[in-house]
């Protein structure tokens, strides 16, 4: 921070001193709601605190980022309320004038690293860009020693290398950090992140908040840090906003102890966080004929293990000619799920967990070793084999609105698998359809609406009704819940263990999360770039992980390490 | 122990319902369509000049093949909107009746080009790297030849005729609708929901006609709308060349045609007809942008 000394006074008379950003009563409309998205949010940050803004998507959380930073959509209008910059009015300020403050006074940390970088302008440029816009004095050289410095301010070791570089030449973490650098670049007193780590892996999430938190302490950073995560915002915030459809429910002090939500929301919203979370959860209702797995596995242990995947590997060809490489995205991976269980495979993007999967339900094929369902070798099954292998094994994508076809309504959708397998038509089928439906908790209406007309967590159910349709043996789910808000996450997972106990089946469960593995599986492998680092019971593997990247993983699960007795005191 | 799901009508349930993505109401995008007047015109002359050419009838007495040599060569009144022709005959009624001609060649020159060329695009974009590349060398090889050269050709090996006329318009716009058409395929067929489906078993052609026709067929048919201002044009070029509908039929073309050796004496019997072709050709890339703009 040594230009801070030469830095010119502040327009309208903002102070770095005192409250950094106050925001009170404020109300936005959207042009053609009927009710505004934001309604009566007052909340104030000063001075190295960092203040968390947790809420679910639709709470109106990103709207009162846009607002705080002056840069609401054309159709959304500040109805009443006010913004204050330390301590100055800035709700009527004009855009030019909000631009002077933007980068002295205040930075913003978008969500998006991968899209909000300009691809074709190198990364150095992009600081120092940010630089030149508030001191035009600058020579070329200085501004290029003061890019240098923010890039190594945001954590990047290399700053030479990465000064030089394209965006595409990052990975997500750097560019986040390069996005840090920018938001630094005029040396702000308030910085606003919106979900700043929400696109990345768990442990480069841990790395960039720590990273955060560090420069909140050595420049005494107002930081104001909007999250959909409770675990993130709990472990890290010193005050916590709490906001559901537009209005803030609550605010609490977060410190050494855990905090007391008086609200029923809050408290839902923690009980419902998979990080603050520790045990497996538990079937509610009707358990089905089979009995527990342990039971079945005593009276016949050959026939234990539905699935078998041995020493298997997958290589990819990347590039064309010459300069083509073969990149192996799994390599020699081995595990078995035994049968009415759940097994995990964790690991971060880039570990093989997505293309087990596909190989496990045969959407590919493997180069070398072999998948055993039920006994028989599916690389190598006659024509009708195959397709009863489809009937009995299916998947879940990740994003129910790219695997569900557009063009199809709810109905229908679940009533093609059983067409195409021909097991039913006629009354049978609208019957059985509609038994589907219902057994997902979703209620007759939903069969006419087209999967664009339903929220994330309403489409990925119709997902695992259509799964079921077929009454499986085994369903494959590739990150079943990892796009859903946390408290319908929590609903989903509890739906998937329900139907488990009454259907007896088998799961496949691939995550990045810990969080999510814990409440919902019994074994877990944990993967690393296409190898299966370590494997066991959940338990074990929490209470005594023997791989150090098993417990770097383990580690950067957000939330509090008292988290267990959080929940217990909540229900 | 704690049990996360409560029953269907549990405080959270409702919280998803509620936020649940808004569906836009038939109402909503008619008034949103209202909002730009120059779309509502463009349908209103397009829905006219079809009008005319279901029932002509309706929209004049006069007889378009029979004139009253009397009263040749009169200037636009109010008794006879367009004037009359070198015969006496109504130049409206010739045009009202000339539309059932033009637009009935340009629907199947369209018709052609859109189960054809849709056709090829759909098993040419779901089929294998070779057959694909194949098929298309055939198409890039009818897109590089003039189209009024090509349809020309077609017309003088299939013989004269207002249905000829259709026919080797509608082959010319084969490639482009193929291209249109193979590009979406080639997107439909990488989603996740076709994956889904044939992971689920389906056979292709199953997976063809329920999966990947509805959902690529759209962008082909805002090309069909904007084809249909290009083949009206081109329908309305061949007649004016003469392969077309025979005199004394009337036919927009051929109407420009027969009133072009009068062009500095009586004007408008080549520019009238040449108004309103161009005014369809307009209002019809009108409706075409609008429905491109529609798509997401």
């Amino acid at each position: 921070m040594s230009v801070a000394t030469a830095r010119t006074a502040l327009p309208g008379g903002i102070r770095r001193d005192g409250t950094l950003l106050q925001i009170s009563g404020l109300q936005v409309r959207y042009e053609i709601e009927p009710v505004a998205a934001v309604q009566e949010v007052s909340l104030t940050v000063r001075p190295g605190e960092l203040v968390g803004v947790v809420g679910e998507s639709g709470s109106g959380k990103t709207t009162v980022v846009r607002a705080a930073l002056g840069v609401l959509p054309f159709n959304a209008t500040v109805v009443s309320g006010q913004i204050a910059y330390g301590g100055a009015d800035v709700t009527h300020w004009r855009d030019r004038q909000l631009a002077r403050v933007r980068g002295p006074f205040v930075g913003y940390v978008p969500q998006d690293p991968a899209t909000s970088l300009n691809p074709v302008k190198k990364i150095g440029r992009q600081v120092a860009e940010g630089i030149l816009l508030h001191d035009r004095r600058l020579k070329a050289p200085e501004v290029r020693e003061l890019a240098l410095g923010k890039l190594v301010t945001a954590g990047l070791t290399e700053a030479e290398r990465v000064y030089d570089q394209y965006p595409h030449e990052l990975s997500g973490g750097m560019k986040q950090r390069a996005l840090i650098a920018i938001a630094l670049a005029s040396d702000p007193a308030l910085l606003i992140a919106d979900e700043p780590t929400s696109a990345l892996d768990v442990t480069v999430q841990k790395a960039i908040l720590d990273h955060l938190d560090q420069l909140r302490a050595r420049f005494n950073l107002g930081v104001l840090l909007v999250t959909h995560d409770l675990g993130i915002a709990t472990e890290r915030a010193s005050r916590l906003v709490v906001m559901q459809r537009g209005r803030v429910v609550e605010e609490l002090l977060v410190g050494k102890e855990a905090p007391a939500p008086q609200h029923p929301y809050t408290r839902r919203l923690i009980a419902a966080a998979p990080s603050v979370r520790s045990a497996r959860l538990q079937p509610a209702g009707p358990t089905g004929p089979t009995g527990p797995a342990e039971a079945r596995a005593a009276r016949d242990p050959e026939a234990a293990d539905i699935l078998v995947v041995d020493q298997v590997s997958k290589h990819y060809r990347i590039g064309h000619g010459r300069g083509a490489a073969n990149f192996a995205a799994v390599a020699s991976a081995s595990f078995a799920v035994a049968r009415g269980t759940t097994h995990a495979i964790v690991g971060e993007s880039g570990a093989g967990k997505t293309t087990i999967a596909r190989l496990a339900v045969g959407l590919q094929t493997p180069d070398s070793g072999t998948i055993r369902f039920e006994g028989a070798d599916t690389t190598s099954l006659s024509a009708a084999a195959r397709r009863e292998f489809r009937r009995r094994v299916q998947f879940v994508y990740q994003n129910p609105f790219s695997s569900l076809d557009p063009s199809f309504s709810v109905g229908r959708l679940l009533a093609e698998p059983l067409q195409v397998h021909q097991v039913l038509s006629g009354d049978g089928l609208r019957q059985r359809v509609r038994e589907l439906v219902t057994a997902v908790r979703l209620d007759h209406s939903y069969l006419s609406r087209r999967p664009a007309e339903l929220s994330g967590g309403q489409a990925q159910r119709v997902a695992i009704a259509r799964a079921l349709a077929l009454n499986p043996q085994l369903v494959v789910l590739d990150e079943p819940v990892s796009s859903l808000d946390v408290s319908v996450q929590g609903q989903v997972l509890q739906l998937l263990v329900d139907l488990q106990a009454r259907h007896g089946l088998t799961y496949l469960f691939i995550s990045h999360d810990l969080g999510v593995v814990r409440l919902i599986a019994d074994t877990v492998s944990v993967m690393r770039r296409g190898q299966v680092v370590e494997d066991g019971p959940v338990s074990r593997i929490f209470a005594d992980p023997r791989d150090p990247y098993t417990r770097t993983l383990i580690g950067a699960i957000p939330g509090p390490s008292g988290g267990s007795q959080w929940h217990a005191s909540y229900t | 122990m704690t049990a996360l799901t409560e029953p269907i009508d549990s405080p959270e349930a409702a919280d998803e319902v509620a936020v649940a993505r808004p569906v836009a109401s038939p109402l909503r995008r008619a008034l949103t369509a209202v909002r730009s007047p120059t779309l509502v015109i463009a349908w209103l002359i397009v829905l006219t000049v079809i009008a005319w050419a279901v029932a002509p009838q309706l929209f004049t007495h006069s007889n378009p093949l029979v004139g009253n040599p009397e009263q040749a060569f009169e200037a636009p009144s109010w008794h006879h909107l367009f004037g009359t022709d070198q015969l006496g005959r109504d130049m409206f009624s010739r045009v009202v009746y000339g539309s059932r001609n033009t637009l009935t060649a340009t629907l199947y020159a369209v018709l052609v080009g859109f189960v054809a060329g849709g056709t090829i695009g759909l098993l040419s974009g779901y089929a294998d790297g070779t057959t694909d590349a194949v098929v298309m060398r055939f198409i890039d090889v009818l897109l590089s030849v003039p189209t009024l050269l090509l349809a020309m050709t077609v017309v003088a090996a299939l013989g004269y005729g207002v249905l000829n006329v259709a026919l080797a318009v509608g082959i010319v716009s084969i490639a482009s609708f193929a291209r249109v058409m193979r590009s979406q395929v080639l997107k439909v067929v990488q989603s996740e929901y076709v994956e889904a489906a044939r992971g689920l078993g389906s056979r292709w052609p199953r997976v063809l006609v329920l999966h990947v026709l509805p959902n690529s067929v759209r962008s082909v048919l805002s090309l069909a709308a904007l084809e249909f201002g290009t083949a009206v044009l081109a329908v309305a070029t061949l007649g004016f060349l003469g392969y077309g509908a025979p005199p004394p039929q009337p036919e927009w073309g051929l109407a420009v045609s027969e009133g072009r050796a009068f062009l500095d004496t009586y004007p408008w019997l080549a520019l009238i007809p040449g108004a309103v072709i161009a005014v369809v050709v307009l209002a019809s890339n009108r409706i075409s942008t609008a429905s491109r703009g529609r798509r997401r």
